[in-house]
């Protein structure tokens, strides 16, 4: 038996003794099946959430990314705008001369071609404003070199977008400013600054939001909020530089995390990036319920799949095991009856022939010894009585081979079927039975099976042939084989008595005869046995014939042939 | 039936018909005259290693064969054919087992035990005179035991 189906054997034995479930062992076994399963399963639909969850955050991520780029182009806009400004031949030499009225003459339709521009202004190198349009009352002649514009600009003169800041001319609104410096053969004669309303960047952001219903801020290089979906644009101005997020911006650095909230439902999902070359910093952010909710479900979806495998695999092999343990009772049950059966032949062949003999041998010694005192009709009386003994003893002795055939282990190789066809028939012939039949054995395949019981199967065919055909004209007898529907048939032809065909379901049955006692003799267990033996090959029987015609008894057998 | 002391055959059957028509056909071939008969195993054993209703008889002069029929009471013919065959003083007696079993696995275990022969007794007696007269002159005549 190979390993695996004696391992199964094992297990359905512990845990379905004779078909009865033992569930403390069964949930033992299951949970030994299938907690490996799932823990694969368990690590498959964590390292799947995980997988999703980096999805959620690189897509974050990557529009943090986009929403920076799109802010550094608007501000690389104005900055060129300013610069495309500030280096016209004209207004160089207007600042360089002084004449910051002609200057600005140059400068006065900006504001209607960049809508985006609130106002501009221009001063000297010092940082005094000289002239602004519109022309905002209460700051001409003022100093503001102490604005963030003034030092950033001042520092190296080059172009430089300030920090949001409540610009000093009425109306007073929080503005950004982009400062340019204007030079005159390599000297800044003046500056010019641009003034865009954090209105203006909340625009971009919130075009930039678009409705995926991200949430955005952008922050300065201060790490005042220019931008947050909760804080005014005008108003006092919200400096955050503290929180750990945006001081990781301000030191240019970008990453997400996941923001706890109140709430489970209210974490946030925020992913932070800083604006290249500006000092600005842009945060997006979600609620991590949301992001992370396709991560849920697809891993969710796996779990569930997973816990379906698992079930169906720990049902599965729960039945196979009930399976196997219920055969191996129902096999336990057949050994029983197959012991039974066993002891009830001892018996019928030890008792049942013992009285038989009994009869048989005071009956023989009634004729030896006492037969003169018997007349004809007493002799032949006594006779009929000792034919009668000897057939019931044959009886006996058939039925006991047939009951035996059932039980005995089979030892099957490959079959010379020629061979074991002619020595049979040798066997038989010797026994003198038949003078003048003609035999003839072909050459058959070899086939696979129990040598000792096909032996059988030809002793039982060839002596019904040589049986039958014996009155005969000219007996003959033939033993060969054909293919047919791609199986070999073995065949034991006869020209003798034959039979009818409607009878032909009658004659593998057990004691079932077709002739009578005084035609041909019997018990009608020899066609029984054959059949018996080729059905535990897997094979069949077959019969053909026609009365007066001969008989054709065939077999297969469904083994491999050597 | 011979006198306990000197006995060539033991016969070990409890049918009396079967043992009737045995010892009638040992005497049609005149070797019925120093037979004796025993019905249950435990009583052979008796006979055999001198104990019971037989404390004259000595192991080691036991009989020159023993027929053993395998169905007995008491002690059945297997356990009588272990005990001669296991002893040393008499496990080279003789033993034919007579029987009317054929299954295997009594000729299997008496083969294995040691048995001598085994006829199964046919219902003909006839042949079965035939087989026990060939043994009988077998073991008696042409083959004597070691003494």
């Amino acid at each position: 038996m190979p390993i695996s189906r004696r391992l199964l054997s094992w297990l359905a034995e512990r845990l379905f003794p004779l078909g009865e479930p033992r569930p403390l062992a069964s949930a033992c076994l299951l949970l030994a099946l299938i907690s490996p399963l799932a823990a694969l399963s368990g690590y498959a639909c964590w390292s799947r959430y995980e997988q999703g969850k980096a999805a959620a955050v690189q897509a974050l991520q990557d529009k943090t990314g986009l929403s920076c780029l799109v802010v550094a182009e608007r501000l690389d806009k104005w900055t060129l705008v300013g610069r495309s400004l500030a280096r016209r031949p004209a207004m160089a030499k207007a600042a360089a001369g002084k004449d910051w009225a002609g200057a600005l003459r140059l400068l006065k339709s900006t504001p209607e071609d960049f809508p985006d521009i609130e106002s501009l202004f221009l001063c000297d190198p010092a940082g005094t404003l000289r002239e602004n349009h519109p022309p905002l009352p209460g700051v001409r002649g003022r100093n503001f070199a102490f604005r963030d514009w003034y030092k950033g600009v001042s520092s190296d003169w080059r172009t430089f977008v300030s920090p949001a800041y409540l610009r000093a001319d009425l109306p007073q609104v929080n503005v950004v400013a982009v400062a340019e410096p204007i030079r005159q053969g390599g000297r800044v004669v003046g500056i010019l600054v641009l003034r865009i309303l954090l209105e203006t960047i909340g625009d971009w952001a919130k075009e930039l939001r678009g409705d995926t219903g991200l949430s955005i801020l952008i922050v300065d290089q201060k790490g005042q909020v220019l931008f947050h979906p909760e804080v005014p644009a005008q108003g006092a101005i919200q400096e955050w530089s503290s929180a750990a997020m945006v001081s990781s911006l301000l030191r240019g650095e970008r990453g997400w995390r996941v923001r706890e909230g109140p709430g489970d439902k209210t974490g946030r999902l925020e992913a932070y990036a800083p604006v290249p070359g500006y000092g600005w910093g842009v945060v997006v952010s979600r609620p991590a319920a949301e992001a992370f909710r396709p991560a849920r479900d697809a891993a969710a979806f796996l779990a569930l799949a997973c816990g379906l495998a698992i079930a169906l695999t720990a049902g599965g092999s729960w039945l196979v095991l009930r399976l196997v343990a219920e055969r191996a009772a129902m096999t336990e049950e057949l050994q029983a009856a197959n012991k039974e059966l066993e002891t009830f032949s001892y018996s019928v062949s030890h008792d049942l022939r013992a009285p038989l003999r009994a009869i048989e041998g005071f009956s023989k010694i009634l004729l030896e010894d006492h037969s003169e005192r018997l007349d004809g009709e007493g002799k032949r009386a006594l006779a009929v009585v000792r034919a009668g003994v000897l057939k019931m003893a044959r009886l006996i002795d058939d039925l006991l081979a047939f009951s035996r055939l059932g039980r005995q282990a089979m030892s099957e190789a490959s079959v010379d079927m020629t061979g074991l066809a002619g020595s049979v028939l040798a066997d038989l012939m010797d026994g003198g039975s038949g003078p003048a039949v003609s035999v003839e054995v072909g050459p058959m395949p070899r086939a696979w099976g129990d040598a000792a019981l096909l032996r059988q199967v030809y002793a039982n065919l060839i002596s019904n042939a040589l049986k039958f055909s014996r009155k005969a004209q000219a007996p003959r007898v033939e033993v060969g084989s054909r293919q047919e529907g791609g199986e070999t048939l073995y065949f034991v032809r006869d020209n003798g008595a034959g039979f009818d065909m409607r009878y032909a379901d009658k004659l593998f049955g057990v004691f079932q005869r077709l002739h009578g006692q005084d035609e041909f003799e019997g018990t009608g267990v020899g066609l029984a046995v054959a059949h018996r033996i080729v059905t535990r090959h897997g094979g069949r029987v077959r019969a053909q014939g026609r009365v007066g015609e001969g008989a054709e008894f065939g077999f297969t057998l469904p083994g491999e042939e050597a | 039936m011979s006198e306990v002391r000197d006995v060539d055959i033991l016969l070990v059957e409890d049918n009396p018909e079967d043992a009737e028509l045995t010892v009638r056909e040992l005497r049609k071939q005149k070797l019925a005259n120093r037979l004796f008969h025993v019905r249950d195993g435990a009583e052979a054993l008796d006979f055999i290693f001198g104990g019971g209703a037989f404390p004259e008889r000595r192991a080691e002069n036991g009989p020159k064969v023993v027929l053993l029929d395998l169905k007995l009471p008491k002690v059945d013919g297997i356990e009588v054919l272990r005990r001669i065959k296991s002893d040393g003083r008499t496990k080279s007696t003789p033993v034919v087992v007579l029987t009317s079993s054929r299954e295997e696995k009594d000729v299997v275990e008496s083969y294995r035990l040691g048995v001598n022969s085994y006829i199964v007794k046919p219902v003909d007696f006839e042949k079965f005179g035939r087989a026990i007269a060939e043994l009988g002159l077998y073991w008696l005549v042409l083959n004597q035991p070691p003494g």
